[in-house]
């Protein structure tokens, strides 16, 4: 009678709402971690952050940048703090990066930690001196059908101090389909002594974050935010020899060292540059090495071309990187000069490479290269 | 139907932009392990082992890297090229980081061509996962009959 | 009318004699399916048994308070559902809080014990038997702790069953609902020998 037959669904609804209201407090509950504080190199700095996010992200907002190749992912290791306060075992995504020693030091992953309670963190300075710029990009060059050059300058008249062979992270923003910010490290390729403008060479990854936006979505006139500078691969000792080899994209922390060699004038080492690609239409910036190898007689270009197109006149070294490098060992280079090997590229050409010098008694101490690869 | 927390936390990592790109499960609306049992129904319906599968590929892959970047041949029967960028990739499983190589396998009689990576080949013979449909690096059963002679 | 049956003996009823796996044949899905592994069997049980003693006690509330006094008994099964399947939700989130390393273990079983027949049975049963507050939490609890023995009963058994040289047509779920089977008439011996309503 009258509106009785509303009672059953109305009581019906309201127990649901009624646990829906109960789940979600305890949703805000559970994933709310409040305000946390961080006190870093015993008290020294003391930032108070939100909780939550992981313990990478959480210093980055506070402009305290650890280095971080793979933006968060768990796939470099480089993004190493050491946490004195508890925050449980290593996690199975940290074990491949930490060493034995390391993991007794309390040394993490800083991606991996999410900032649950107030911790004690112990950074070493330099990494204080990594700051965030923006940069607004001012040309954008193909040099080869998968490579691009990408030049950009510091925003209001800022500088950046950093040693040639160390590398910049873009930070990507959100794009297309893709709803969150990462970050990927590309070396350095101008010469620390620009200090407001940097150049960079991007090779196109199929179905890679970062190189899908750069080849598809930034433009001449964008900002790029980048994080810099990082990374240990730069110039040793003074008269050793120097075996550079790079292929590709490899170029860029070369190409940054040779010419602030050149501009710093040093010429006490001779320095020899096996720069490989796979086809004619693969190389890039002959001129720009030819041009300096006239300039700076210390400087011996050697580029190899794995298979050159049949017309083109090639006279140049063929075949593998490798293969030239090991004629000039045996043949060209005095064998009583002490030598060093620079590498940058692929993991499978730096391990071919290092055979090769390692075979002819260079000292694996002696070659240096980018280990983000 | 839920899926358990590992394969829920696979699938997120499959989405757009947090590994690749374009992420692994394309434009398909299947859960992750729906897609995967569609495609192990369909290999014991085609005859194709996967260890047979992953076997073959990983002896293409050795073959092609060492041409570091150049075409090269093996047994006669397939062009190989195994291009290399720098960096790892983690498999969405949180089972193993994996070099961003990419090898390009062309089946010499019939022109046919196959795609894999290292990541994609640890997906197939460790999880079974060929990617979602729509997805630009899904690697079709029958494709890789063809390709790999099975 | 509560009946007249001390705590004491509903639990040892509801764990043994009327056991809900074996004498009322509720909550088969997960016992098969589970009871393969050992380990998953155990925090299957062990989470069976939360759920079961939390739902059972609120849907007491619920019905005893709400829908017995708004006179919609009749819509008990809808919502002793909503409810089962709520607590588990609440379940899950505070289980991933407080221990991330359990909510991992249990994997998808904590959600799938929402589908769990057993669940919905007991509510009804204490409903049925109109079982007061004490009688309703030590139902609930001695069911859970009967559908864990069960199951890990099973799946020790299994374990054994496994090198035996079983037919090939009847490996796997062919032989488990066998040995369902003799456990089950093994239990008859039990039935009436404890009260429960």
């Amino acid at each position: 009678m009258g509106l009785d037959f509303l009672t059953a669904p109305l009581i019906v609804a309201s127990i649901s709402v009624i646990l829906s209201v109960i789940i979600s407090v305890i949703d805000m509950i559970v994933n709310n971690y409040g305000e946390v504080k961080l006190s870093i190199n015993s008290g020294k700095k003391i930032l108070t952050v939100k909780g939550g996010s992981s313990l990478l992200s959480t210093l980055g907002e506070q402009d305290i940048f650890l280095p971080s190749a793979c933006g968060g992912r768990a796939t470099c290791g480089v993004c190493k703090i050491k946490v004195k306060s508890d925050v449980g075992p290593h996690l199975p995504t940290e074990l491949p990066f930490i060493s034995k020693e390391e993991m007794q030091e309390n040394i993490r992953l800083s991606c991996q930690i999410k900032v649950k309670t107030d911790l004690e963190l112990e950074i070493p300075e330099e990494l204080f001196a990594i700051q965030k710029y923006s940069t607004t990009v001012t040309s954008i060059r193909d040099l080869t059908p998968d490579i691009k050059e990408i030049k950009c300058t510091l925003k209001d008249s800022q500088q950046i101090d950093f040693r040639a062979g160390q590398y910049a992270q873009f930070v990507v923003p959100p794009y297309g389909k893709i709803k969150q910010e990462t970050q990927r490290a590309y070396s350095i390729a101008s010469p620390p002594g620009k200090k407001s403008e940097l150049d960079f060479i991007v090779r196109l990854v199929p179905g890679g974050i970062a190189t899908t936006y750069v080849f598809t979505v930034l433009k001449e006139g964008d900002t790029l935010d980048i994080i810099a500078p990082l990374g240990d691969f730069q110039l040793h000792g003074e008269h050793e020899d120097m075996l550079c080899i790079a292929g590709g994209s490899g170029m860029a922390p070369i190409q940054a060292m040779l010419f602030d060699m050149f501009e710093k004038k040093i010429n006490g080492r001779d320095i020899y540059y096996f720069f490989g690609v796979a086809t004619s239409k693969d190389m890039f910036y002959l001129e720009l090495f030819r041009d300096l190898e006239k300039k700076w007689p210390v400087f011996h270009f050697v580029p190899v071309i794995a298979a050159p197109d049949s017309g083109s006149g090639w006279k140049g070294e063929t075949g593998l990187v490798t293969q030239p490098l090991e004629k000039y060992l045996n043949d060209k280079l005095p064998e009583d000069k002490p030598k060093q090997g620079y590498l940058c590229g692929s993991p499978g050409m730096i391990d071919a490479c290092i055979k090769v010098l390692t075979t002819h008694g260079i000292a694996e101490d002696s070659i240096f290269y980018d280990k983000f690869a | 139907m839920k899926m358990s927390p590992e394969h829920t936390k696979a699938a997120a990592q499959m989405l757009p932009g947090i590994i690749t790109a374009e992420g692994f499960l394309g434009d398909d609306s299947r859960p992750l392990p729906d897609i995967i049992q569609a495609d192990e129904e369909q290999a014991s319906r085609l005859g194709v082992e996967w260890e047979q599968v992953a076997e073959t590929l990983h002896a293409l892959r050795n073959a092609g890297m060492e041409g570091q970047g150049t075409s090269v041949e093996y047994l006669r029967k397939w062009n190989v090229r195994v291009d290399e960028a720098r960096g790892v990739l983690p498999c969405p499983f949180k089972d193993g980081l994996f070099h961003k190589h990419t090898i390009l396998v062309t089946h010499k009689a019939s022109g046919a061509q196959l795609v894999f990576s290292e990541l994609s080949l640890h997906l197939l013979e460790t999880h079974h996962f060929l990617q979602g449909r729509g997805s630009s690096f899904r690697m079709e059963l029958a494709q890789i009959k063809k390709v790999l002679e099975l | 009318m509560a009946p007249d049956i001390s705590p004491i003996i509903l639990l040892l009823a509801s764990i043994f004699t009327s056991n809900i796996l074996l004498a009322n044949f509720l909550g088969m899905c997960s016992f098969i399916t589970i009871s393969k592994d050992l380990k998953s069997a155990n925090g299957l049980g062990l989470a069976v048994i939360l759920v079961m003693t939390v739902t059972t006690v609120i849907n007491y509330a619920v019905y005893n308070y709400i829908l017995v006094f708004f006179h919609i008994e009749y819509l008990r099964f809808i919502v002793f559902i909503i409810v089962i399947a709520a607590v588990v939700q609440m379940l899950e989130m505070i289980i991933e809080r407080l221990s991330p390393a359990l909510y991992m273990a249990l994997g998808i079983f904590l959600p799938l014990i929402t589908v769990n027949c057993a669940i919905l049975g007991v509510s009804l049963f204490m409903q049925i038997r109109s079982y007061n507050f004490v009688q309703t939490v030590v139902y609930g609890l001695g069911s859970g702790v009967g559908w864990w023995l069960a199951i890990l009963a099973l799946a020790a058994i299994r374990q054994k069953v496994e090198k035996a040289p079983v037919p090939a047509g009847l490996k796997g779920p062919g032989i488990t609902l066998i040995i369902i089977g003799l456990m089950a008439m093994a239990f008859i011996g039990f039935s009436g020998m404890l009260n429960v309503q």
